[in-house]
């Protein structure tokens, strides 16, 4: 039992939460609104796309790569679907669903192919693939927005799987919209935690070299992990397009780094081999709790970027300090994850 | 193993494709845009022909920005309508593909070349025009210009806004809502936005003085220009100030995503959203009253008021004190609400958008 609380207390994922308590406790003194339900279901419905699309990264960041072109990736992907739906208000909704996703899981899985022949730094070709992807569906749209979908696609958002009533007698919940999130990041660290696949992609990230040589297949696992994320940045871009009822060609790019904020946020190494999917969920909610309370205390616009800025940069370094220290203590050996 | 480098292979060759192809893509447009804008208006008035008049017909070009968005298709019809109720003017639009100052350029110089009576130009970057410009007046041509205050090589050019106008409707789309007193935010599409704020600091200083029981319950705030963003907000300021009766939308997604906001928490009608978005968006929330207030210029009215400031000017040697009054907007010298300074024409177009009226903005 003692040894069971010394291992929360070395976990990462544990000072963030404490981080996130403190902050809603002292938001809550400042003003009382911020610290009820409804609130907090605001801010997980407000926050869902990044919440989806963190766990894509989070899992390409985990093989020790990178590719921030999945916003441009989930605009083609919502682009498309939205094409459909316009174009034919009764197209079957399991089309509607599955198009954006397998758009999204080709178009990552190309950019894996570039990376595994390529051998330039990962970032350059994902810049090079944000541009080509967005610029394409810029070309194409001729920067057209598409709105007026089916009726179901602006009804399932709205459905509550559990219900509150506020004072005005105004449903509040958990939305479907956040379902989708928490079944992502289940299924998510399922495969992380319990499958080959999960354990290869880690040991990809700790050494690839070290990888190779024990057999594991470095380019396959690499596409899979560019195609899951290109996959879930599908889900997140459907997802996007209930949350604004609309698809504009330029609503999703420009939110990368929000994405990558959280799982770096979250403890996840940028040289890839560590990170977890409790750490990432706790890195979304604490930028969006940040965001969220700065409003509602009442702090001017203009001080907002400093203050999530500050955040990132002091809990990082945080990390940071801690992993020295633990790294010291261990004699240089790093036994777990 | 072999096999699946051969499919690798096969599938990189596609990738390379796919990019190579849609990187094409982009700048395929610029070649043919100069002979595919010319045929684009399809209606038929050539600058040469059709308008059968005893009178001498004139010959207008117009040049937008780009051609193929709803703003200048709604524009071109409203100067097409005004022509065809004038009877001796035929209106003719050449534009490039894309709002890009070199492909404008290049527009403009093929349609100075072929001498028409009068060319009316919006600008991507007035300075990369003058030359062109200078060109076709030395040439005889009449060049009229929107929005380009700062230009030199033009007989008039014409403006939209007047600030105190603004000011008076932004402010008055709060407060009649509110019944003239309580607490209201404005958001802004990004607070380094100029033109948002110069708006926005107008609607403060015009409610300062006409109603002294509102006030701004916090300083500007941003996010007008996403949807997902203003809705967020939306609901952050609502929790954060019990004392918010309503808020100002300047940028043309704010007053969409507030208007999701408030019927999603039963407040449509009950709490004040006024924006600036377009009319086919905001229709739907206009009806609810989720929107309670939408401002925005109609292009259509805007074309023809140009068209008649042209007829205007032509009919009176290019004076440009000729320019009394714009009908349309019943803009006047008289009462202020036409303003000439040396040639530019300035008069306030933005109109307030209603669930019935939505359809005949065009956009």
């Amino acid at each position: 039992m003692k040894n069971y609380l010394r291992g929360i207390l070395k976990k990462n994922e544990f000072y963030l939460f404490m981080i996130m308590v403190l902050m809603v406790i002292v938001m809550s003194a400042i003003n009382p609104n911020f610290g009820t339900l409804e609130n907090g279901f605001d801010i997980l419905r407000g926050t869902t796309f990044i919440g989806i699309c963190s766990m894509g990264f989070l899992v390409v960041l985990i093989t020790g790569g990178t590719d921030i072109s999945f916003t441009a990736t989930a605009t083609v992907a919502q682009y498309i679907m939205a094409l459909l739906m316009v174009s034919n208000p009764n197209i079957p909704v399991v089309f509607v669903i599955l198009v954006p996703m397998v758009i999204g899981a080709v178009l990552g899985s190309v950019n894996a192919l570039l990376i595994n022949r390529l051998k330039v730094p990962v970032i350059i070709i994902t810049i090079a693939m944000l541009n080509t992807y967005y610029g394409a569906i810029q070309f194409f749209s001729e920067g057209e927005w598409l709105y007026n979908f089916p009726e179901w696609f602006a009804d399932f958002p709205r459905i509550l799987l559990i219900t509150f009533k506020n004072e005005d007698g105004v449903a509040y919940g958990l939305t479907s919209l956040t379902a989708i999130w928490i079944l992502v990041a289940l299924v998510t660290s399922v495969l992380l935690r319990f499958t080959m696949l999960g354990r290869k992609i880690y040991a990809l990230g700790g050494n690839q070299t070290a990888a190779g040589r024990e057999g594991i297949h470095v380019n396959r696992i690499r596409i899979f992990a560019h195609s899951f994320l290109g996959l879930i940045a599908g889900i997140g871009a459907i997802v996007h397009a209930m949350v604004t009822q609309t698809a504009a060609p330029n609503a999703i790019v420009g939110q990368e780094f929000n994405a990558v904020a959280a799982v770096v946020l979250g403890g996840a190494s940028i040289a890839g081999g560590g990170g977890s999917v409790l750490g990432t969920l706790l890195g979304v909610l604490l930028i969006a709790t940040l965001k969220n309370g700065l409003t509602v205390m009442g702090v001017p616009a203009y001080w907002h970027q400093v203050f999530i800025g500050l955040t990132l940069v002091i809990s990082i370094s945080v990390t940071a300090i801690r992993e020295k220290m633990a790294k010291k203590n261990a004699g240089g050996i790093n036994v777990e994850s | 193993m072999k096999k699946l480098k051969v499919a690798f292979s096969l599938l990189m060759v596609c990738a390379m494709l796919i990019s190579v192809l849609s990187g094409c893509g982009q700048p395929a447009p610029v070649s043919s845009s100069a002979p595919a804008s010319g045929s684009a208006p399809a209606s038929g008035a050539a600058p040469d022909s059709s308008v059968p008049s005893e009178q001498e017909s004139m010959n207008i070009v117009f040049v937008p920005k780009l051609i193929g968005i709803p703003w200048f298709n709604q524009m071109e019809n409203g100067l097409k309508d005004f022509a065809k109720e004038a009877g001796n003017m035929s209106i003719s639009v050449s534009g490039p593909a894309e709002a890009d100052p070199v492909q404008q350029a290049k527009v403009l110089e093929d349609v100075v070349a072929t001498k028409p009576d009068c060319i009316i130009v919006v600008p991507n970057d007035t300075k990369v025009l003058e030359p062109i410009l200078k060109k076709a007046r030395e040439a005889g041509i009449i060049v009229i210009t929107q929005e380009a205050s700062t230009v030199e090589n033009a007989d008039a050019d014409i403006e939209f806004l007047i600030m105190e106008q603004t000011g008076k409707q932004y402010g008055e789309a709060l407060a009649k809502n509110m019944g003239g007193k309580g607490g209201y935010a404005i958001m802004v599409g990004g607070l380094t936005v100029e033109s948002h704020n110069a708006r926005a600091d107008a609607a403060v200083a015009y409610l300062k003085g006409k109603y002294p029981d509102m006030y701004e319950v916090t300083s500007r705030v941003e996010g007008s220009e996403s949807v997902e963003q203003a809705h967020d907000k939306t609901l952050e300021l609502i929790k954060a100030h019990e004392d918010l009766k309503g808020i100002l939308y300047i940028g043309s997604n704010g007053a969409l995503g507030g208007a999701a906001a408030v019927r999603e928490k039963n407040l449509a009608g009950k709490f004040v959203i006024a924006g600036t978005s377009l009319p086919s968006q905001a229709k739907p929330y206009l009806k609810d009253g989720a929107i309670s207030d939408n401002l925005i210029g109609s292009p259509y009215n805007i074309g023809k008021a140009t068209g008649y400031i042209v007829q205007t000017l032509k009919a009176n040697n290019m004076d440009i004190n000729s320019v009394k009054e714009v009908p349309i907007y019943e803009a006047t010298l008289a009462d202020n609400t036409l303003i000439i300074k040396g040639k530019v024409i300035t008069f306030h177009t933005d109109a307030n958008v209603t669930y019935e009226n939505a359809d005949s903005f065009g956009f």
